[in-house]
């Protein structure tokens, strides 16, 4: 318990529609433990963004809405239940997030220069520093993305800047100054394939000098792969399997996370996968049962009952299915939330 | 995922799932009765148009509405029999401050039935043709007469002209036009670089089918915004006009004359004043608070 | 920055053009004998064959147009049917006040709107909030000269502690010239009595001009803001944990106030329309009674001034206020699409 740096326990979070709540997310268990690299992996619309957002409680409180139950505790405090300057605190010297458009996330009248230097200036590390010193902590940031030219880039406004270069600096921002954990939320999405590589190490390097611990938001299972530790798989606003990196490529068990791998095209041959059959669940009537049910080819008479707890099918290799339980040994309760893991 | 068991009749274009049209119509409906105002204007355009139309059989004195003297009962308070009093001539306030609605609603119609029609093609011309001579020849124009502050350039040409109704709707409608070419300018400018109307161009459709069919659809929403609030504008005009002595000769009553006039027996008559007042009031209320649901209602911003 | 001040003072002088042909055309195209009108029916057929030669009337209508135009660009206007004298000794005389007012009037409309709008906004959908939303829609319907009536109703005869007519209340005599200004011109020559007097003068009409355009961009600003607030730079910027005084000046406020100024840059230009009936409620000795009563007598000469100033100083306004926005968003300082 004291090792671990985060831990979402039993964590919903509803949106208020026009059509009622839409239960976005569903009662998710997830941890990371200092210095380690954690992916999460899902499509769009399942709620990674959602989750990480609220780690920080940056959701509009007006149409986000967290029931009873659920808890962020960052080195043991619960997030949500925080006061404003623990908050403050945690936003400048425990987490920090990179946002998935690097074209909006910079304030378009600010320059560069300005925005990190308000960033130093606030963090409560540099008491002590003056305005020199500061800019030069910030030019030092700029160089760290790889970017040269440091004194042109503060005084330039976010427009002047390609896409890859303001993403570069997000990354600056959220590691000018030490932190814990990183948030990067599909930093490269937006990018050219030919920048996503570059930045993704770029990134790695970053986070293991720092020695901080990183959440890497993904849809591809690729980066994935090359970047994390270990792997949780979302769907639906629910996990569904989390195991080690190495275990989930060469033993992948929810019926969706092999549907996900089937959709890789191979290189030697076999043509296109046939992708996987049905839609993401209407959240604001999520069935109740497993959320994957509906699309499932192995879905069994409970799976629709019942939500599946994540069962530990070998050492460190947790999956949400009672088909696989079906066939392991399991020492769970069943039903309902699911255990620790 | 269930669709409602509506069917895929009549998708509307918008991002990427398409909606059905009852869905649709239930997301208006839904968006424009959030805001309790709205619904509120709803109710008050209503009433004046009722008001308009009706006037000459809901008015306890219609005579009241030409020309009438009766000094006898003339400079009464509010009271029982005459609800918002007389004026210095005698006539019922209530009855002449109802018929102001007709002329104001009349005039609204006529210069927005004649101005955004023109504004609006000039506009989707301009746009389309954006950097020709065409372009530039009518965007001047436009600028040229929005260099002089509206109610200046309406009240100069009615007051050139004879004073009366049909005048200064004249001189309103010139002057309007131009804010509906700007909009829809705009908008054209920006819709004429999206998709759909590069691959309309693509398979040889008619400059005038993408101008009418592609274009025009999508500056519906905005135009009729603001349309609903203009109608609140022109009224505002007509009375500034009339304020002044034009537009609706006495003894035929309009806002801003009844207004005028009851100034110079303030504050021993006020009613000849505050009631008409309150009647431009109200309709100018009416239609923005309607103006805006609409607004609300087609934004795509939403939740 | 140098080169769209230059581009948007030439476009505006080749609109300003196009204004002086489209206001001439208005005033010749006078139905009706223009001799006649100007003289009354009772002049002699001499004296209106005196005037037709004087407004080149005998002539073809462009070649008066650009003989107008030339005495125009040599400061001639002509002369006011009404007071008998040059148009610009008339209009030398009536601005001022009306600047004046204007002026004010603006001061009120930034006050306000930034005040209530900034309250509103932080406060949102609270009573505070509600207030400045209701207040807004009532100043949409409540056009400037029925706040008028309504001010002149009040104090003028109810609550009698504010003057309400006229510039200066009498038996005080205006300042000396320096301005035409008179609180300027009081306070500079020291004579504060009158300044004072002056100012609260101005009071009632500039108040009747700035109450439906405040509470209106009030809102524009509150919108603003509260539209901005959920964008992702406001979430990024917040979830660094800056002070949340810092992130509503200067992260959210400072790309906010864009809009709200082009609002109230439109509303400024339109208290000169606007000001047409204050001044005439108030009885303003303004540019824009004095237009009024030359549109309503039909002084030619007059209006063509009327409007053509009227026009060019627009044309000002709307450059200052785009050059405010320039300063204010860096994006459209630099020409970004």
């Amino acid at each position: 318990m004291g090792n671990q740096l985060l831990k979402l326990e039993n964590l919903s979070i509803w949106y208020n529609t026009y059509r009622g709540y839409a239960e976005v997310v569903d009662r998710i268990n997830m941890r990371v433990t200092h210095g380690e690299k954690v992916g999460l992996v899902g499509e769009s619309g399942c709620g990674k963004t959602t989750t990480m957002k609220t780690i920080l409680r940056v959701l509009d409180p007006d149409s986000a809405y967290i029931p009873e139950g659920g808890r962020i505790l960052f080195k043991g405090q619960d997030v949500l239940s925080m006061d404003k300057g623990q908050l403050q605190r945690l936003r400048r010297k425990g987490v920090s997030m990179i946002s998935q458009s690097p074209m909006s996330a910079l304030n378009p009248v600010l320059t560069i220069g300005t925005q990190l230097l308000d960033i130093i200036k606030y963090s409560g590390c540099y008491e002590n520093a003056g305005k020199k010193e500061m800019v030069e902590i910030a030019k030092e940031a700029i160089t760290s993305v790889m970017l040269s030219d440091p004194e042109r880039i503060m005084n330039s406004y976010p427009h002047q800047l390609s896409g890859g270069m303001r993403q570069r600096i997000c990354i600056a921002s959220s590691l000018v100054t030490p932190k814990d954990l990183l948030i990067a939320d599909e930093p490269c999405t937006a990018l050219d394939v030919t920048i996503q590589d570059q930045i993704h190490r770029m990134l790695n390097e970053l986070v293991e000098e720092k020695g901080c611990s990183l959440i890497m938001i993904t849809h591809s299972l690729g980066v994935a792969r090359e970047l994390v530790d270990r792997i949780y798989i979302m769907y639906g606003g629910t996990i569904v399997e989390n195991c080690y990196t190495k275990d989930l490529f060469e033993n992948p068990s929810h019926p969706y996370t092999k549907g996900l791998m089937d959709c890789v095209p191979r290189l030697y041959g076999g043509g296109l996968s046939a992708g996987i059959y049905g839609y993401i669940p209407d959240y604001v009537q999520p069935p109740k049962g497993c959320r994957f049910c509906p699309r499932c080819a192995e879905a069994m008479d409970i799976c629709r009952e019942q939500k599946p707890p994540l069962y530990e099918i070998e050492d460190g290799h947790y999956v949400a299915c009672f088909r696989r339980y079906a066939g392991k040994h399991s020492d769970t309760k069943g039903g309902g939330a699911g255990h620790e893991q | 995922m269930e669709n409602g068991g509506n069917s895929t009749v009549h998708t509307k274009k918008r991002g990427l799932f398409s909606i059905s049209a009852r869905e649709n119509r239930r997301i208006y409906k839904y968006k424009f009765t959030r805001n309790k105002l709205s619904v509120f204007g709803l109710a008050l355009v209503a009433i004046s148009i009722f008001f308009a139309v009706f006037v000459k059989y809901i008015v306890p004195f219609p005579e009241h509405i030409g020309a009438f003297v009766d000094y006898g009962n003339a400079s009464q308070p509010p009271n029982l029999i005459y609800w918002f009093g007389t004026d210095n001539m005698g006539r019922d306030v209530f009855s002449r401050v109802i018929y102001c609605f007709r002329g104001a609603l009349l005039m609204s119609i006529v210069v927005l039935t004649i101005s955004v029609p023109i504004g609006t093609l000039l506009g989707l011309i301009a746009g389309y043709y954006q950097g020709t001579k065409i372009d530039t020849v009518i965007m001047r124009l436009t600028d040229v007469f929005l260099a002089v502050p509206a109610l200046i350039l309406a009240l100069c040409i009615a007051s050139i002209l004879k004073p009366n109704m049909m005048n200064s709707m004249l001189a309103v409608t010139l002057m309007w036009w131009p804010w509906y070419t700007r909009l829809v300018y705009g908008q054209t400018i920006s819709i004429a670089k999206e998709y759909f109307v590069k691959n309309a161009e693509l398979i040889g459709a008619s400059k005038l089918h993408i101008m009418v069919k592609e274009i025009l659809p999508n500056c519906i929403s905005p135009i009729s915004t603001k349309m609903a609030l203009d109608v609140g504008w022109v009224i505002l005009m007509g009375a500034s006009l009339s304020f002044v002595g034009l537009g609706e000769q006495p003894p035929t009553p309009a806002f801003g004359q009844m207004i005028s006039d009851g100034a110079a027996y303030m504050p021993d008559l006020w009613w000849m004043t505050i009631f008409p007042a309150l009647g431009v009031v109200f309709m100018i209320l009416g239609f923005n608070f309607l103006g805006d649901g609409l607004r609300d209602m087609f934004d795509k911003g939403g939740h | 920055m140098l080169k769209l001040i230059v581009r948007r003072l030439l476009l505006g002088i080749l609109v300003l053009l196009g204004t002086s042909v489209l206001i001439f055309i208005i005033a010749r195209v006078v139905p009706g004998d223009v001799a006649t009108i100007a003289l009354g029916s009772r002049a002699t057929d001499a004296a209106k064959e005196a005037l037709r030669e004087e407004l080149y009337l005998n002539d073809h209508l462009p070649i008066q147009y650009v003989k107008w135009l030339g005495d125009v660009l040599q400061g001639d206007f002509g002369n006011s049917f009404i007071t008998k004298r040059a148009v610009v000794q008339d209009v030398k005389q009536f601005f001022p006040a009306t600047l004046e007012l204007i002026i004010i009037s603006g001061i009120f409309i930034v006050i306000g709107t930034f005040t209530l709008g900034i309250l509103a906004g932080k406060h949102k959908n609270s009573p505070m909030d509600g207030f400045v939303r209701l207040m807004s829609y009532i100043g949409i319907a409540l056009p400037a000269f029925v706040v008028g009536i309504l001010l002149l109703l009040l104090f003028g005869y109810k609550f009698q502690v504010i003057p309400v007519l006229g510039r200066l209340s009498a038996g005080l005599a205006p300042p000396a010239h320096i301005t035409g200004l008179y609180v300027v011109d009081g306070i500079l020559t020291g004579n504060f009595t009158v300044a004072w007097n002056a100012f609260i003068h101005l009071l009632p009409p500039a108040f009747a001009l700035a109450l439906g355009p405040l509470v209106q961009d009030a809102r524009v600003l509150r919108s603003s803001l509260v539209d901005n607030s959920s964008r992702e730079y406001m979430v990024v910027s917040t979830s660094y944990g800056l002070p949340s005084g810092l992130l509503a000046r200067r992260y959210l406020l400072k790309p906010s106030a864009a809009s709200a100024v082009t609002v109230m840059g439109l509303d400024f230009s339109a208290l000169l329309g606007q000001a047409f009936l204050v001044e005439k409620i108030f009885n303003w000795p303004g540019i824009s009674r004095y237009g009024i009563n030359a549109m309503l007598n039909k002084d030619l000469n007059a209006i063509c001034a009327v409007v053509l100033i009227i026009g060019f100083i627009y044309f000002l306004v709307n450059m200052v206020v785009d050059l405010i926005i320039a300063a204010l968003d860096p994006r459209i300082r630099m020409g970004v699409k």
